[in-house]
C-alpha cells in the first residue's frame, strides 16, 4: 500500500555549529514566529519566509521587521514555484561545492511553529516529490508557553475539507474509514470533523507532558470526549515526536488493505507534521483532513517557551 | 501502536449508530422496521428523504439480500417475500466525494462520474457474488439465490469487461473485482494528467447503461429474465451532478428491470430535477418517502419498539413495561397509564387531585395571574377537573397541558426561574417522544439509559439518571449542530446553532415570559422577509435535523426552504425549556429581528428575489395557524 517515496524520520538535534542551505519559515502574528530565526537564522545561508501579511496583528510587524533585517524574501502566492526555485539553487550549490556541509545534499531547516497546515502539507508534498536521498529536512517546532487565552473558542468552522495534495486516492472507497484525530483545545472542530466524516472507528491522540497546566486545561475542555470515547484515547508526549510518528506509521501499516485512514491534525503542529509524513507515504489509504475557522480564526498570541523540538526527514528506506 | 492494538480498537461509541460502516448482516441483527420500510418495499422507484441520523442508510442497506436473509424481525418473512429485487447498495461518504473533487477542474466531473461508475460496478459485483455464493446454511431464509456454473461465470465476467470497458478481467467475478480496483487506481494516477485521461475510452462509460447490460446477461444466464434489481443509492447529494441528473431522468422511464431507490437530504438542489414538465413526479413516477414529519404517533411507536427491543435484550424477557422501568411522564398524549409507576408521587389519574397535571395547573395558577385569568375566563374549575370529559377536555385541558407543565416548571413568581433539572422530560412517554423519530439519537438515548439500567438494583431507572441520559443526548445532538459550517453574513459569522438558539429563545420567551396563551407558537415558517443569504443556514438546520417539518405527514423534498413550516426537533426541547407540542407558527423574520440576527436588505423584499415564493397557505402576518397540533 506504500507507493510513494518513503521517508526516513529520525530525532533531530539542533547545534549552533550546524549549517543549513536554507531556513524556511513564515512571518505570522505569533511572537514565536521568530524563535528559530533568532537562534538559528545565522546557521542558514538563505532564508525563505512566507508572509501571511497580518499587518498590525499582535507581533506581526515586529516579526516582519526581524525577517526583513535577516534579508529573507517570499510571499505566499507562488509557493511551490518559490520552493522549486530555492531547492534548485541550493541543489546546484550543494552538489557543486565540495565544502558543502553535507556531501552532496541539500539541508533545509523548516520552522513549522506558526505555519498553517496547508502550507506544511505543501512543503511535505514538495519534499516527497523532489528530495534526493542525500537531502535533509529538519523540522523545528517551538512550543508556546501556556496561556489561559488558549482555551477560548476557536471560532466558527469555515474550512472542512481534505488538505490539498494530501487528499489521497483510495484503493477501495467502500473500505471502512478510520479517523485518527489529534486533539487540542479545538474540541468543536474535532467534533465537526468526525461528524462530517462519520468514520467507522475513531482514535483520539492527546498531547501530554510539556506543561501540567496544558494537560489540566486540555482534560477540562475535552472531558466529554474522555468519558464517551475513553477506549479510543491515546496519549503522546509532545517532546517525543518520533514516538508519535511511529505510532501513526504503525497504525497505517497495520490497517493496510483493511481500512482507509483520515488524519485530522488538530492540536500541536507536531501532530500535523507526523500525520502528514505518514499520509504522504500511504496515498492509497491515507488522507489528511483540515477543519478550521480559516481567516475567521480569532488571533491569539503564542510566546515561545524557549525550548525547540526537531524532527529529521530524509527520503529513502527507514533506518529501522 | 501494535497491529494487535489497532485490531482491538472498537468502533467509537458515539458513531456506532451509523449504518454506513456496518455489513448487511450487522444492520439486520439490530434492525427494527419503521413504518416507512414497508412503503419502500412496496414502491418501485423511491426517493427517501430525511436529515442525518433518520435511518436512510439503514433502510437502503436492509434491501440487500444478505440483510433480508439474516433479519429476525416479526415481519421479516412477509417483507422479504414481498421484496423480490436484488438490491445493489451504492454508498458514498464525504471524504471520498472530496477526494474526487480535488482533480483539476477540467476533468473533475469526468473523474467523479467514472470513479462513481466503478464504484457501482464494484457494488454490482458484490451483489451478484452474494446471490450465487454457496454459503447459505446459516441464514434464516433465502432471497433471490441463483446458481452460476463456471462457464456462465466466465460469460458474465466478459459482459462486465465489455460493458464497463475494464482491463482484461479474466473469467471470474473475483477477477472482475480486481479489474475494477486496477481501473480505479489507473483513474487515480491519471486524474492529474487531463490530456491522457480524456483520451481514454473507458472514461466515457455510462455506468447505468453498463449495469443494465450486465444484469440482462445475468438474468439470461440464470434463466430468470424477469428478475428485478434495485439500485440503492445512498446520499445522492454526494454523487456527481451528471449521474444525479441521469438517475432523476430514469425515474421517469417507466417500467424497467431496475428500480431506483435514492436517499437524499430534505433540502437539496437535486430536487430541481424533479417535478415540472420534464421531471419525474412524486406519486406517479416514484414514491417520495420522508423519514421525518410522519406524526408523533408513528414516531413514538417506532421509538417505543427500539426501547422494547433493548429491554428485551437486557432482561432476556419480552413484555417488560417501559412505564414500569421509567415511570409516568409529565408530558403525555394519553391520559392514564396502565402501569406501575416508578415514581409513586406521580401515580394515579393524570388529572386526578394528586396527578401531576393538576398539580402543575394549581401551582401555575398560584403564581401566574395571566393563567388564573385564563382559567376564570373559560370557567375551568381546577377542583373539579375530572368532571370535564370528552371533547370539552380536548378543547380546553389537553390543549394546554404541556404548555402548563413547562411554564410552571420554568416560571417563578416574578418571571423566569433558573432550573437545570430535566425532570419534566422524564418518564416513559416523554422518553419515546424526545428523540422525535430519529433512530440514531434514540439509540444514543437508549445507550445512556441502558448504562443506568444495568447498574439499577430494582430494574427501574430513576428521574436523576433519566435526566442525565437526556442531557447527554441533548449535548450529543448539539454537537452535531455545532459541527455544521457557519455562514459569513454581513461581516459576521453566523452558525446553525445561532439560528437554532434564536428560534428556541423566541419560542421560550412566548411560552414562559409573556402572559399565558393556549395558542403560544411552537415553530416557525420561513417568510419572504428573511434574507436569501440566510437561507443556506436554515437549510443546514433542516438537513442536520435541528428543524423538522411542523406539519403532520409533511413529506417533502425541496431545493430550498422558503415557505417551509418548521419546528425545533424535540431533542432540543430541554435546552430551550419547551414542551413537546405543536401549535401556531411564528414568522422567522420576527424571530431574527428579536435576536438581532440579519433579516435582510433590499433584495429580501423583492418579488424577483431568487427562490422567493409565498409560504404555503400563509397570511401576511407574523403568526401562522397550524392544524393538527397535539397535546
Amino acid at each position: 500500500m506504500r507507493t510513494n517515496p518513503q521517508f526516513s524520520v529520525t530525532r533531530g538535534r539542533l547545534n549552533a555549529s550546524d549549517r543549513y542551505d536554507r531556513l524556511v519559515a513564515v512571518i505570522g502574528y505569533e511572537e514565536r514566529s521568530t524563535r528559530v530565526l533568532e537562534s538559528f537564522g545565522g546557521t542558514a545561508r538563505q532564508i525563505t519566509a512566507f508572509d501571511y501579511e497580518n499587518q498590525d496583528v499582535l507581533s506581526y510587524n515586529r516579526n516582519k521587521q526581524l525577517f526583513a533585517s535577516a534579508h529573507s524574501v517570499a510571499s505566499l502566492p507562488g509557493l511551490v514555484e518559490q520552493l522549486r526555485a530555492d531547492y534548485d539553487a541550493d541543489r546546484v550549490r550543494a552538489t557543486s561545492a565540495p565544502r558543502s556541509v553535507m556531501a552532496g545534499g541539500v539541508r533545509w531547516l523548516v520552522d513549522i511553529s506558526s505555519m498553517d497546515r496547508d502550507l506544511l502539507a505543501t512543503i511535505i508534498r514538495f519534499a516527497s516529490d523532489t528530495l534526493k536521498d542525500t537531502d535533509l529536512l529538519r523540522f523545528v517546532y517551538s512550543p508556546a508557553a501556556f496561556s489561559p487565552e488558549l482555551q477560548r473558542d476557536f471560532g466558527t468552522i469555515r474550512i472542512n475539507r481534505p488538505v490539498l495534495g494530501l487528499e489521497g486516492w483510495p484503493a477501495d472507497p467502500s473500505q471502512e474509514l478510520h479517523a485518527v484525530v489529534g486533539l487540542g483545545f479545538e474540541r468543536t472542530l474535532a467534533l465537526a470533523a468526525v461528524e462530517t466524516l462519520e468514520p467507522g472507528k475513531a482514535l483520539y491522540f492527546h498531547p501530554r507532558g510539556f506543561d501540567l497546566r496544558y494537560d489540566t486545561a486540555f482534560d477540562m475542555i475535552n472531558r466529554s470526549l474522555f468519558i464517551s470515547e475513553f477506549d479510543s484515547m491515546r496519549s503522546y508526549q509532545l517532546a517525543e515526536p518520533l514516538s508519535l510518528y511511529s505510532m501513526l506509521e504503525n497504525y497505517a501499516s497495520a490497517m493496510a488493505n483493511r481500512a482507509r485512514i483520515v488524519f485530522v491534525p488538530l492540536g500541536p503542529k507536531l501532530f500535523a507534521l507526523a500525520s502528514m509524513l505518514v499520509a504522504v507515504q500511504y496515498p492509497r489509504m491515507c488522507s489528511v483532513w483540515r477543519v478550521s475557522p480559516g481567516l475567521e480564526r480569532l488571533p491569539s498570541q503564542r510566546v515561545s517557551v524557549g525550548e525547540l523540538i526537531a524532527v529529521d526527514a530524509r527520503v529513502g528506506v527507514p533506518a529501522n | 501502536m501494535s497491529d494487535h492494538e489497532a485490531e482491538r480498537t472498537r468502533p467509537t461509541s458515539a458513531f456506532a449508530f451509523n449504518a454506513v460502516k456496518l455489513t448487511p448482516k450487522q444492520v439486520a441483527d439490530t434492525f427494527i422496521a419503521p413504518p416507512a420500510f414497508a412503503d419502500i418495499i412496496a414502491s418501485a422507484n423511491a426517493v427517501l428523504t430525511g436529515p442525518r441520523g433518520s435511518g436512510k442508510t439503514t433502510l437502503l442497506k436492509m434491501l440487500q439480500s444478505e440483510a433480508l436473509e439474516n433479519w429476525l424481525g416479526p415481519e421479516a418473512n412477509a417483507l422479504a417475500n414481498e421484496f423480490r429485487a436484488i438490491g445493489v447498495f451504492v454508498g458514498a461518504d464525504r471524504l471520498w466525494t472530496e477526494q474526487l473533487k480535488n482533480a483539476p477542474a477540467e476533468v473533475a466531473e469526468s473523474v467523479s462520474t467514472s470513479a462513481y461508475g466503478l464504484h457501482i460496478a464494484r457494488s454490482l459485483t458484490s451483489a451478484i457474488q452474494y446471490s450465487v455464493s454457496k454459503q447459505r446454511q446459516t441464514t434464516l431464509r433465502e432471497h433471490c439465490r441463483y446458481v452460476l456454473g463456471s462457464d456462465q461465470e466466465r460469460e458474465l465476467a466478459e459482459a462486465f469487461r465489455l460493458a464497463f470497458e475494464l482491463p482484461g478481467s479474466g473469467g471470474s467475478l473475483k477477477a472482475v473485482a480486481r479489474a475494477i480496483a486496477l481501473r480505479l487506481a489507473e483513474l487515480g494516477n491519471l486524474r492529474n494528467r487531463p490530456d491522457r485521461l480524456l483520451s481514454a475510452d473507458w472514461i466515457k462509460v455510462d455506468p447505468i447503461g453498463a449495469v443494465e447490460a450486465v444484469i440482462t446477461v445475468f438474468n439470461s444466464l440464470v434463466d430468470a429474465p424477469e428478475q428485478r434489481w434495485a439500485l440503492l443509492f445512498d446520499e445522492m447529494e454526494l454523487a456527481p451532478a451528471s449521474l444525479v441528473e441521469q438517475l432523476m431522468r430514469r425515474l421517469r422511464a417507466g417500467p424497467q428491470l431496475i428500480d431506483f431507490k435514492l436517499s437524499m437530504a430534505p433540502i437539496t438542489p437535486e430536487a430541481n430535477h424533479l417535478g415540472g414538465t420534464v421531471g419525474a413526479i412524486g406519486g406517479q413516477d416514484f414514491e417520495l418517502i420522508s423519514l421525518v414529519g410522519n406524526g408523533r404517533l408513528a414516531d413514538t411507536a417506532f421509538t417505543t419498539r427500539l426501547f422494547e427491543e433493548y429491554l428485551a435484550r437486557v432482561s432476556g424477557t419480552r413484555g417488560v413495561s417501559l412505564h414500569r422501568v421509567f415511570g409516568e411522564s409529565f408530558f403525555d398524549g394519553r391520559e392514564s397509564f396502565n402501569a406501575v409507576s416508578a415514581r409513586p408521587q406521580l401515580s394515579g389519574h393524570a388529572y386526578g387531585k394528586d396527578g401531576p397535571v393538576l398539580q402543575a395547573m394549581r401551582a401555575l395558577a398560584r403564581k401566574d395571574p395571566s393563567f388564573s385569568t385564563y382559567l376564570e375566563t373559560r370557567k375551568i374549575d381546577l377542583d373539579n377537573l375530572d368532571a370535564v370529559q370528552g371533547t370539552a377536555r380536548a378543547a380546553t385541558i389537553r390543549k394546554i397541558r404541556n404548555i402548563v407543565v413547562a411554564r410552571e416548571h420554568f416560571r417563578g413568581q416574578g418571571g423566569r426561574r433558573s432550573r437545570k433539572t430535566l425532570e419534566i422530560y422524564t418518564g416513559a412517554n416523554s422518553l419515546v417522544s424526545f428523540p422525535d423519530g430519529n433512530p440514531r439519537m434514540a439509540q444514543v438515548l437508549i445507550r445512556e439509559l441502558g448504562i443506568a439500567l444495568q447498574s439499577s438494583l430494582n430494574g427501574k431507572v430513576g428521574v436523576a439518571a433519566q435526566s442525565e441520559a437526556i442531557e447527554a443526548t441533548v449535548n450529543r445532538f448539539i454537537g452535531l449542530i455545532e459541527a455544521q459550517e457557519g455562514l459569513l453574513l454581513f461581516d459576521k459569522i453566523i452558525t446553525v446553532l445561532d439560528l437554532v438558539e434564536a428560534i428556541g429563545d423566541a419560542l421560550a420567551h412566548r411560552l414562559i415570559d409573556l402572559p399565558f396563551s393556549a395558542d403560544v407558537p411552537s415553530g416557525i415558517y420561513v417568510d419572504a422577509k428573511v434574507s436569501p443569504e440566510l437561507l443556506p443556514l436554515v437549510e443546514r438546520a433542516v438537513n442536520v435535523g435541528a428543524l423538522v417539518p411542523a406539519r403532520l405527514n409533511g413529506a417533502s423534498l425541496d431545493s430550498n426552504v422558503m415557505g417551509a413550516k418548521l419546528r425545533l426537533n424535540y431533542l432540543l426541547s430541554p435546552r430551550f425549556h419547551l414542551p413537546f407540542r405543536q401549535g401556531k407558527l411564528l414568522a422567522l423574520s420576527t424571530v431574527l429581528l428579536e435576536s438581532r440576527m440579519p433579516v435582510g436588505g433590499s433584495r429580501t423584499t423583492s418579488s424577483n428575489a431568487p427562490n422567493n415564493r409565498t409560504p404555503r397557505g400563509s397570511r401576511d402576518s407574523t403568526q401562522l395557524d397550524l392544524p393538527g397540533g397535539f397535546d
